[in-house]
């Protein structure tokens, strides 16, 4: 049986991933798929403790985050879609009019 | 069915045609002067039932009426704010006074008025102030009261200036309402006071509750504090600057103002309120010599105007200070008698004055451009003569005996107090003078020949106008008969009930004695104007320049005016100057410093706005690293 520290491992390593996605691309696609590698690594941790702690509750809270998860992309890709059409670009860093 | 159980509707009639013009005048134009005539006139007729009734002994005190603030809402002393009606026999006299003199003006203005392009708002502001006006009589609460005081306030302030465009009446209607406002701030202490102490302002349990619960000091502090707000609106010096402005209205108002609702309104607060005064000397003193300085300086100052409508104004000032100066001598009914006498003569002086600057298309005139009006105008110059022989106190007409009660009162009330025998003296003076004035004014105006050509062109009102003239001159016959029926013991009656007061009793002899010197002034006053404007055995230039610093003092108005004047300009004003200062130091610093401070911190951190996501995430994660470093020590 594959021990419970070995999921957190992996469940870190998989945030630290997403996080190191999100934070050296400048592609809006890019950092979207950061965010759905970090929302999944909270996913492992979940359902990784629901079993170790035997309550079910876990794996109802990741039916849900899969739920949302999927219903944010949606959205995402389509601020991105938005973006796209209006500046003609997906680097983040050329987008900077929401600032002082 | 009794009359008094609908008594509330009587200050409701007018409201309602306030309401009706407001809402559908300006499609009614000069129609809605009918309405306000037709309401004017229930409340009239109702109040005919009300004092009928009031006589044969009933009287009607609704306690509770309705509750503005209960014990509940506020948590503390209970009823705090109900609003009776008291209907005992003073509130019943002066309702029916007040809802008389009302109609009749009403009226009369039908024919005043005819051809004023905004003529729906006048009428709307008359009902108004009409209605104020019975409200203010009947109400048992003194806030209540004072809620009608200052509606009368708000209403004589739109009438003075209902000709807004010029802008002395502008500025007329200004200080009418900041003079009174300043007078208020009296009243206003007064409840604040009685209420504090007595935890009520309800009248009767005041009365009932004053004498054994208030010591002599604190009800000499409350009835004087009440006095300032009657001095500012029954125009007593010094807050009398007001009411010659006041002029500046339709003569119409002129008269409302004058013969029935604001200036009245001051004197009958007092003689509501009067079982609180008898019980301080002080006070009475205090009201008595107010009046008596009121009576004679506003006489002498009616002496030398020449404007046809401000000499009446100074003579309804000085018959104020007759009023004040019985109800301060002891005697409510004299007081009263008076008051009820003036609302007649001066609402028919005031409408036959009104009739003489119609007839010229004047707004008011300079009485030397005038002259030989009594042939021109017949009716209007007798029905004048007849308001000019009351209101002067000549024998045997009506002005005469209640004249005559007053200094009875002063001469009882000097026996227990000497300070008064001053009073009477002076009041003697002020008789002489109040003779002077009005037919210095009447042989000008009527008599010699006319001296413009706005006189010569002069011709009688129409009937309108001349019908509601000859309706009050034979009131003024009528009215002084009213003392035959009793009517002092039934008023003096109602204040013995709650405060045993008696002045001491005069003489039949002494009495006499009174009514004999006061009619030989009168006679010899009458004379001495004959002889200077009629025969002309003087010019008045002469006497004129025989008494010339007082004619200069009195001129200008005792230099009550220039006095204010001084005060706004120069000490307020320095005063404003330096609280400008202060407030420009304010601003610069305080204001203005906390928002240079707030930019500046908002121009560090802004910095952090970078725009970039990259950042924020950063931001983000150290947060939450910062977070977790400091959860896992």
């Amino acid at each position: 049986m594959v021990p419970l520290s070995s999921y957190i491992m992996l469940s870190l390593i998989l945030f630290s991933i997403g996080v190191f996605g999100i934070l050296t691309t400048r592609n809006m696609i890019r950092i979207l798929m950061g965010v759905e590698i970090l929302l999944n690594s909270a996913n492992l941790n979940f359902i990784a403790f629901s079993r170790y702690m035997g309550d079910i509750t876990g794996n109802v809270f990741v039916l849900f985050t899969i739920i949302i998860a999927a219903a944010e992309a949606a959205v995402g890709l389509a601020i991105v879609m938005m973006i796209y059409r209006n500046y003609l670009t997906l680097n983040v860093g050329k987008i900077k009019e929401m600032r002082w | 069915m009794s009359a008094l159980e609908y008594a509330w509707l009587i200050p409701t009639f007018p409201a309602v045609a306030f309401v009706l013009i407001t809402l559908f005048g300006s499609r009614w134009g000069e129609r809605s002067g009918i309405v306000a005539v037709l309401f004017t006139a229930l409340s009239f007729i109702l109040s005919v039932f009300v004092i009928i009734e009031v006589l044969s002994g009933k009287e009607l005190t609704y306690e509770n009426g309705i509750t503005w603030i209960s014990k509940e809402s506020v948590g503390f002393a209970e009823e705090i704010f109900k609003f009776g009606l008291l209907i005992d026999k003073l509130a019943a006299v002066m309702l029916f006074v007040v809802a008389f003199g009302s109609l009749i003006i009403m009226i009369y203005s039908l024919g005043y008025m005819h051809g004023d392009e905004t003529v729906h708002r006048y009428y709307a502001e008359m009902s108004l102030f009409i209605s104020s006006m019975l409200l203010l009589v009947i109400s048992r609460n003194i806030l209540l009261l004072f809620i009608a005081w200052e509606l009368v306030g708000l209403c004589s302030y739109l009438l003075i200036g209902y000709w807004y465009k010029y802008s002395t009446a502008a500025s007329a209607a200004k200080k009418a309402i900041i003079v009174t406002r300043v007078a208020d701030i009296g009243f206003m202490l007064g409840l604040v006071l009685l209420y504090n102490w007595l935890h009520t302002l309800d009248i009767v349990e005041i009365f009932e509750r004053a004498p054994k619960e208030l010591t002599e000091e604190q009800i000499t502090i409350v009835s004087l504090l009440l006095f300032i707000g009657a001095m500012g609106k029954s125009s007593q010096v010094p807050l009398h600057v007001w009411l010659p402005d006041a002029m500046e209205g339709p003569t119409t108002v002129s008269a409302l103002i004058h013969a029935v609702t604001m200036v009245k309104a001051g004197v009958y607060m007092v003689a509501r309120m009067y079982p609180l005064y008898v019980l301080s000397d002080t006070a009475m003193l205090v009201v008595a010599y107010i009046g008596a300085i009121t009576a004679f300086m506003a006489a002498s100052m009616g002496l030398v105007r020449i404007d046809i409508k401000r000499i009446v104004a100074y003579s309804t000032m000085s018959h104020l200070g007759f009023i004040a100066l019985a109800l301060g001598s002891g005697s409510i009914a004299a007081g009263m008698y008076h008051l009820i006498n003036h609302s007649m003569f001066k609402a028919l002086l005031f409408l036959a004055t009104g009739s003489v600057l119609h007839a010229v298309h004047a707004r008011s005139i300079d009485i030397r451009k005038l002259g030989g009006l009594w042939k021109k105008m017949p009716i209007t110059a007798i029905t004048a003569l007849v308001a000019i022989v009351s209101l002067s106190g000549l024998p045997p007409f009506g002005g005469f005996w209640s004249k005559d009660e007053i200094l009875a009162a002063i001469k009882a009330s000097a026996m227990h107090e000497p300070a008064y025998i001053y009073l009477y003296y002076l009041t003697m003076v002020t008789a002489f003078l109040s003779v002077a004035y009005l037919f210095r004014w009447y042989f000008i105006v009527f008599l010699g020949k006319p001296k413009s050509k706005e006189a010569e062109h002069a011709h009688e009102s129409p009937a309108i106008m001349t019908v509601p003239l000859i309706v009050l001159a034979a009131c003024s016959f009528i009215v002084p008969t009213v003392k035959l029926f009793g009517y002092d013991e039934v008023v003096s009656d109602w204040v013995g009930e709650y405060a045993p007061y008696h002045l001491p009793h005069l003489t039949e002899d002494e009495h006499e004695k009174i009514a004999v010197i006061s009619a030989i002034i009168a006679v010899i006053s009458f004379l001495t104007v004959f002889a200077v404007y009629y025969l002309k055995v003087v010019s008045s230039e002469t006497i004129v320049r025989t008494f010339k610093p007082i004619h200069t003092l009195v001129n200008n108005k005792y230099y009550f005016d220039h006095a204010y004047n001084y005060f706004a300009e120069r000490i307020v004003y320095v005063f404003s100057l330096l609280l400008d200062v202060l407030e420009r130091l304010y601003d610069k610093y305080i204001v203005d410093g906390i928002a240079k401070v707030t930019l500046m911190f908002g121009d560090v951190i802004k910095k952090l706005q970078t725009g970039k996501i990259q950042d924020y995430v950063t931001l983000i994660f150290l947060g939450l690293s910062v977070l977790l470093i400091i959860l896992s020590i």
